[in-house]
């Protein structure tokens, strides 16, 4: 008998293997060592490993004696949670049950830097189009911009789910990476005298919300949302969803089970699953670098919008009343990493400027807006594709 | 230029558009709740 009989793994394990296997083993470390998004790159870390051990069970394979396909359990998740949306929905209602609308409502113009700060969706787009990406991967890399890993992975896995793996892998690194991506591109867009702006003469911060415009918000939305934009309903429905059982007052249990249970084991399994695309074959390919410089670049430009969006509204405010354009950095969906960062950011300029509140604003109108533009993004590609 | 980069240069364009429209109808919808139905102090019974 030999050696490859004997040992068919390693016998048959390749450079790329042993690639993907140190991504897994790099992803382990930066979930333990530097709390990156834990949740899910440890999974996906975990089934990457999994995934690339040749003849692994956990991904379909030949059998060589019969011929026939011999699913692995990993494909059968993905078929049944990822190509039908079912996990990443889920996540959503989960989300919406995390999420508290109340910073809207006491500061509800903050809520456009949701949308000002989904820029680099737009333009990354627009460059992986230049590079040669057809409309449908263009997009699905774009959305990496949503800062939104959910929204990535439905709109992936529906436009594009060949690049499934690196989109999600860049999604979510980057989410981790906001507090060394963005202050940089914040100091390099604003000076001194404006990241000393104080905003008190924006929102009211002890301002009580009624509880029925909390339960009614996510109701109306359902319905404008649904009626402007219908392919957006399963998005922002979803969120909205989760929202309401978190507001209503007579599902605490089902919210509490939302925001725990729930997200906790749909989270094991999106992220173990994302793995089974992770296969040296789809992965070690310089596409996927490309992907992963895209995303910072989506990043990069989504923090652009949001300040700039700032600085623009700054011209037509009167003085005393202007926003500190560090706010609009918060527009991304990363929650509530970005409004911490900006928070400390204007502390480390003046300590006694909180900019905790207007941050937590924006930052809660960047989860509504990266919904919104994958909602669009999953009406308007078909109609062009 | 291609196609492609035209087209996704005017998806760019009314999706950018398309979500401050969004946006703007959420911050009216926000405004339109809270005048609505406004906070009120539970008075305790007597």
């Amino acid at each position: 008998m030999g050696f490859e009989q004997l040992m068919p793994a390693v016998a048959g394990m390749t450079w790329q293997d042993l690639v993907m296997i140190t991504i897994g083993l790099v992803l382990i470390y930066l979930a333990i060592a530097k709390n990156y998004e834990p949740t899910l790159l440890l999974p996906m870390g975990f089934g990457a490993i999994l995934v690339n051990i040749p003849l692994s069970s956990a991904i379909t394979q030949i059998d060589p004696a019969t011929g026939e396909a011999v699913e692995g359990v990993l494909n059968v998740f993905f078929q049944a949670g990822i190509a039908t949306e079912i996990f990443p929905l889920l996540i959503f209602i989960a989300i919406g049950a995390m999420i508290d609308f109340s910073p809207l409502f006491r500061s509800p113009s903050l809520l456009l830097f949701g949308a000002a700060a989904q820029f680099g969706i737009f333009m990354t787009m627009v460059l992986a189009s230049f590079l040669g990406y057809d409309l449908r991967e263009a997009a699905s890399i774009g959305i990496i911009g949503a800062a939104d890993g959910p929204t990535s992975i439905v709109v992936a896995s529906r436009f594009a789910p060949n690049l499934l793996g690196p989109i999600s892998v860049a999604a979510y690194s980057y989410m981790a990476l906001v507090p060394i991506i963005q202050p940089p591109v914040i100091r390099l867009l604003t000076s001194k005298k404006e990241r000393l702006i104080r905003m008190s003469g924006t929102g009211h911060a002890n301002k009580k919300i009624s509880k029925k415009a909390l339960i009614a918000f996510p109701i109306v939305v359902t319905i404008v949302a649904g009626i402007i934009a219908p392919s957006s309903l399963a998005l922002i429905g979803f969120l909205m969803f989760g929202n309401l059982i978190r507001e209503c007052g007579v599902l605490n249990k089902l919210s509490l089970s939302a925001q725990n249970e729930l997200a906790s084991l749909v989270t094991i399994l999106l992220g173990i699953t994302i793995a089974s695309t992770m296969t040296s074959d789809r992965f070690v390919r310089v596409d996927t670098l490309l992907i992963i410089a895209l995303g910072l670049f989506a990043f990069v430009f989504d923090t652009f919008g949001g300040v700039i969006f700032a600085k623009f509204l700054n011209l037509f405010r009167k003085e005393g009343n202007k926003i500190n354009p560090m706010i609009g950095a918060c527009g991304i969906s990363a929650f509530p990493m970005s409004a911490r960062v900006i928070h400390q950011m204007g502390q480390k300029e003046d300590p006694y400027n909180y900019l905790l509140m207007p941050a937590i604003s924006a930052n809660v109108g960047g989860q509504i807006g990266s919904v919104v533009a994958g909602g669009i993004i999953l009406t308007l590609v078909p109609l062009f594709a | 230029m291609t196609s492609t980069i035209e087209t996704t240069l005017l998806i760019a364009g009314i999706g950018i558009t398309g979500i401050f429209v969004f946006m703007a109808i959420f911050y009216l919808l926000i405004i339109g709740l809270d005048k609505l139905l406004p906070f009120e102090e539970v008075k305790p019974e007597e």
